[in-house]
């Protein structure tokens, strides 16, 4: 069993292949140049107004999770940069190669008869970049702040205390049982405000990925894609989202429009 | 979405396991026993007695967490159990939360 | 609240690995073993390990030899 290795398999040795990073729209005088995975000089293919920005890449097998991640880098580098040069562009997800010789004419080829649809995503995401907004939720402060603040709760807890034995357990489950349902509504209710506060004011898209960090547990995880003047509107909807004890929001961008293309 | 034994003692996976699923049937066995005393339909002997050998139930799960020291093992079953369920049902958050997505204008 | 580029490597990961444009299959492939190692490296970022499935690279293989990768 022969283990793989970082080099090009012998079915395709001596193959070229192209890398995309991203298509836009425009002027390539003077050339957009920057480098790309492996140091790679990037390099941009025309067809009628439209620039795919690329560069050389052998195919070839890779089990190095740290040079891949170093790639992945690379790759959000050049699509940022093009998008600073180009203003708009649709940035392909990691690694999209297009194998053999003629990659250049293979992409030119598709530029044309892909043109219409790419102008149109262009126009949707000109102006704009996308921006993650991430909620947090600490469930250890949500509880705490629940059973201190909630009458409901702090008169069942009460009733608690007199009983005892089996009766008193059967309490303290349905205690249990009332804290998780009101923490649940409560959950849904921000995500609900987060959401129609900001598809008011942008594309909005749900995340499917959530996970969680030293704030807790994601409970929103979406993209915005946002015009530069509404970056203020939308800080202010998130302040106060914030605001609240026990709730931490996370805001990332300007991201290249990965989730609106 | 794979449910994800850590420990290389297939052993203590194994419990780990077993005890996850242990603890969840005792979690639907309180859920159903609060829906009945809600209902009324358990008097105050019955109460007591349900109340009773739940908290065994409880107590012995608690007792062969801290014993055998699989706490994080259970845990990361049921997180692979949550993950698993939510990639069912689309997300912590309940679906007619999430209009449908509006992405696809163009594509 | 003003947008931060404060980035960790799941929010890249999330966006390179899932998402972009499409182009016709039929001409692209992907680099054999940047989808394996992807799958490595989200995990490990969800905390979760994975192997690197030999089967995985196998099945690679016989595509390259059936002449599914021009």
């Amino acid at each position: 069993m022969e283990k793989p290795t970082a080099s090009a398999p012998a079915e395709l040795q001596g193959l070229r292949g192209t890398y995309l990073y991203c298509v836009a729209e425009g002027d390539v005088d003077p050339p957009f140049a920057a480098a790309g995975l492996e140091g790679k000089e990037v390099y941009a293919i025309e067809y009628m107004g439209l620039v795919a920005i690329a560069c050389d890449c052998p195919p070839s097998r890779v089990e190095d999770a740290a040079r891949v991640e170093k790639w992945m880098i690379a790759h959000q580098s050049v699509v940022d940069k093009a998008m600073e040069r180009f203003g708009a562009v649709l940035p392909f997800g990691f690694g999209r190669i297009i194998a053999g010789d003629s990659g250049g004419n293979r992409v030119r080829e598709w530029l044309e008869s892909s043109h219409g649809i790419l102008k149109r995503k262009l126009e949707r995401v000109r102006g704009k970049a996308e921006y993650g907004v991430q909620v947090f939720w600490d469930q250890e402060i949500m509880t705490r702040r629940l059973m201190r603040d909630n009458q409901r709760i702090e008169g069942l807890r009460k009733e608690g205390e007199e009983k005892r034995g089996g009766t008193a357990f059967m309490h303290e489950i349905k205690l249990e049982k009332v804290i998780k349902e009101d923490l649940a509504a409560r959950a849904n209710e921000c995500f609900r405000f987060l959401y129609r506060g900001v598809s008011e004011l942008c594309e909005v898209k749900v995340e499917r990925v959530y996970g969680s960090a030293e704030g807790g547990r994601m409970i929103a995880n979406i993209s915005c894609l946002l015009k530069d003047t509404q970056i203020k509107a939308l800080g202010e909807i998130l302040e106060k989202v914030n605001d609240e004890e026990g709730i931490y929001v996370r805001f990332t961008g300007p991201w290249p429009p990965y989730s609106f293309v | 979405m794979p449910i994800d034994i850590k420990e290389d003692n297939v052993r203590q996976g194994l419990l780990g396991l077993v005890v996850a699923l242990t603890e969840i049937i005792v979690e639907t066995l309180k859920h159903q026993a609060i829906r009945r005393m809600e209902r009324g339909s358990l008097d105050e002997e019955e109460t007591e007695r349900l109340g009773r050998v739940l908290k065994e139930l409880d107590l012995a799960i608690e007792g062969m967490k801290e014993d055998y020291g699989i706490r994080e093992s259970v845990r990361s079953v049921r997180d692979g159990l949550d993950s698993a369920l939510d990639d069912i049902l689309g997300g912590f958050i309940s679906e007619d939360m999430e209009p449908g997505d509006k992405s696809g204008l163009l594509s | 609240m003003e947008p931060t580029r404060d980035i960790t490597l799941s929010d890249v990961l999330n966006r390179l690995l899932d998402k972009g444009l499409v182009i016709n299959a039929d001409i692209i492939i992907t680099v054999a073993g940047i989808p394996l190692v992807c799958v490595a490296l989200r995990a490990v970022v969800a905390g979760i390990e994975t192997m690197l499935d030999y089967g995985m690279m196998e099945d690679w293989d016989r595509r390259i030899r059936e002449g599914q990768v021009k």
